[in-house]
């Protein structure tokens, strides 16, 4: 016999997993500190590649400032221009992120304590639905006899 | 509002049975005026700005997520670009890339923001971008608005540069000098940046003001959202210095509001509307479950009417018999209604005609009695055919016709009864007189269930046709 409510809280279960499910169960793997710093680590990647896109653009910009001025460019003040807005810009990124993808943890563990608790409500319906049909089975068996 | 209301459960409806085959439909056809009209602009490869090519393009983009529809637009546009210059589309690719590490990989559920800001400012409307984003997103939709903006504006200084590929081709040789034009127009160019300050002022105040729990707070908000643009929009022409149509952009604005009210009015049902369709699997089963969200709005009933007869058409022989016993059925069954309908001058003159059926049948003692109907309504059309209209109104007209009738279903069901042999014939009503000498039969103080009970209880058992 299909127990209804079973049924129900199955289907919550899978229409959460369809959606928000998919990925808060990734968030779910990692603890809070270790995502975080997946993350960060990832939008420290992007932005460094990021930046070299723009550097490497700059550089195409001025190109031909560049090759006529090659000999008379204080390139320990450029490096270090270069390296400021690189820290700078990585810094804001970084705060950002990490306050990001620490609401996002928390939004998703909320959720997922949420699936958990509907989890086990359907773990106490499967075994009261076991501990029904085996009183069935007795009661046939005795029948029987 | 009944009709918008059946309207809104109407597309509720399909887009609940046909959610896919919707959004597919609507990813396409956002696609595929994306491409044309960047084909329009940058059409730089006959192939590619074919039609055949667009539908190609849309097709795969409407069964593609969202996050990959932004990739796929950009690779028609590198496709298109390296017709004409490899270090112009490798120059749009690296924008792009730039755009997507710094700011799109945050939001990589909004790509077709992406995709629809540089059609809508294309086709003039780019009021509606804010408006919409600000009602259904968040303030981080900011993010692909902007780069939107972006895109749009880094095609049109792509083609300000090169105006075909002939030109682009005799101009090999300065391939930087076309690149550092592109970059100045792009970068040089204050609409670009009033634009998107105005999107992001507009989107931040409707986000802020729909979040207020008020009533009405969403429709407060787009027109504060519009009102807010507008001011943006001139005071940023006057700072960028840039020629705007007042009377244009205002008009295109309502319009732009009134498409967001329209939107948001269908939204809040459509929003949680889809149909979820989901499969799992117990110890026991397998499950394929389609859960459907209820509708609050009821479309309503429709009611068929059936013609009624003209007042002065007379109703025939078995109309009149029929309206007569449903009133009969009615009142015995205990309806606190007298009637099941109102009543008609045709369902009144057979009421009483059954009450005093035969006033000039003389072998019959008890059929003599004859019984004055009360005068049920106090219409003059009703007058004429009483011998002594009573003037009796309200719930007593009520209360008498119903004794009234009562006592003729009794009368005939002694009649029948007398005329089966072996069956025993029950007293006839008892009569009362008032004080006017009016007859009527008494009524029972309680309403019977039964006749038999209720006038022989003492009998009861001994009737043979109970």
């Amino acid at each position: 016999m299909i127990h209804s409510k079973k049924v129900r809280l199955m289907t919550q279960c899978a229409i959460y997993q369809k959606h928000e499910g998919a990925d808060d169960l990734k968030v779910a793997k990692f603890f809070r500190a270790d995502y975080i710093r997946l993350e960060v680590v990832k939008t420290i990647l992007g932005v460094t590649f990021g930046y070299l896109i723009i550097i490497g653009m700059i550089i195409m910009y001025h190109l031909e400032f560049l090759i006529a001025n090659a000999l008379y460019l204080n390139y320990q003040l450029l490096g270090l221009k270069i390296l400021g807005y690189y820290i700078l810009i990585l810094a804001a990124y970084i705060v950002f992120a990490v306050g990001r993808y620490s609401y996002l943890h928390m939004k998703s563990h909320k959720r997922l304590g949420r699936y958990y608790k509907m989890l086990g409500r359907i773990r106490k319906c499967s075994e009261e639905e076991e501990y029904a049909r085996e009183l069935e089975e007795e009661n046939r068996e005795e029948m029987q006899s | 509002m009944t009709i918008i209301l059946f309207i809104r459960a109407k597309i509720t409806e399909i887009y609940q049975k046909y959610d896919f085959v919707v959004n597919t439909a609507l990813k396409f056809v956002l696609m595929f005026f994306a491409l044309k009209k960047t084909a329009g602009i940058i059409g730089y490869n006959s192939t590619l700005s074919g039609t055949g090519a667009v539908i190609a393009f849309a097709l795969v983009a409407a069964f593609l997520p969202t996050s990959l529809m932004v990739f796929l637009a950009v690779m028609y546009i590198f496709l298109q670009l390296l017709t004409a210059s490899v270090l112009i589309a490798v120059t749009v690719m690296l924008v792009f890339m730039i755009l997507y590490l710094f700011f799109l990989r945050f939001t990589p559920k909004e790509g077709a923001i992406v995709v629809a800001t540089p059609l809508f400012i294309s086709i003039g409307m780019p009021y509606a971008i804010p408006l919409f984003l600000g009602v259904f997103g968040s303030v981080l939709s900011i993010v692909p608005a902007a780069c939107g903006v972006v895109a749009y504006f880094m095609l049109k200084a792509v083609t300000n540069n090169i105006i075909t590929i002939d030109q682009l081709k005799a101009l090999k040789d300065q391939a930087l000098t076309i690149y550092i034009d592109i970059l100045d127009d792009l970068l040089n160019n204050p609409p670009m940046y009033v634009m998107m300050f105005v999107f992001a002022v507009v989107i931040i105040a409707v986000v802020l003001i729909r979040a207020i729990r008020m009533d009405y707070s969403f429709e407060i908000s787009i027109l504060v959202g519009t009102a807010v643009m507008i001011l943006a929009f001139m005071i940023g022409s006057l700072i960028a210095d840039t020629e705007i149509v007042v009377i244009t952009m205002v008009l295109r604005c309502l319009i732009c509001a009134c498409a967001a009210f329209v939107a948001m009015y269908f939204w809040r049902t459509l929003d949680y509307a889809g149909a979820e369709r989901v499969q799992f699997e117990d110890e026991h089963y397998y499950y394929y479950v389609t859960a459907v969200p209820k509708i609050t709005p009821e479309s309503p009933k429709r009611t068929i009417r059936k013609p009624k007869p003209a007042k002065d058409e007379p109703l025939s022989e078995d109309e009149e018999e029929a309206e007569a016993i449903e009133a009969m059925e009615s009142m015995l069954s205990g309806n606190k209604r007298p009637y099941a309908k109102p009543l008609t001058p045709g369902l009144a003159k057979r009421l009483r005609r059954d009450v005093a059926p035969s006033r000039d049948d003389d072998d019959d003692e008890e059929d003599e009695v004859v019984i004055k109907g009360p005068r049920i309504y106090s219409d003059p059309r009703y007058d004429a055919d009483l011998e002594d209209g009573t003037d009796i109104k309200g719930p007593r007209a009520a209360k008498d016709a119903k004794a009234v009738v009562l006592g003729a279903v009794r009368s005939r069901l002694n009649k029948i009864k007398s005329a089966i042999p072996g069956m025993k014939r029950k007293d006839p009503v008892e009569e009362e007189s008032d004080e006017e000498g009016k007859t009527y039969f008494a009524e029972p103080e309680e309403e019977p269930d039964d006749f038999a009970e209720a006038e022989e209880p003492e009998n009861r058992g001994e009737d043979d046709y109970e």
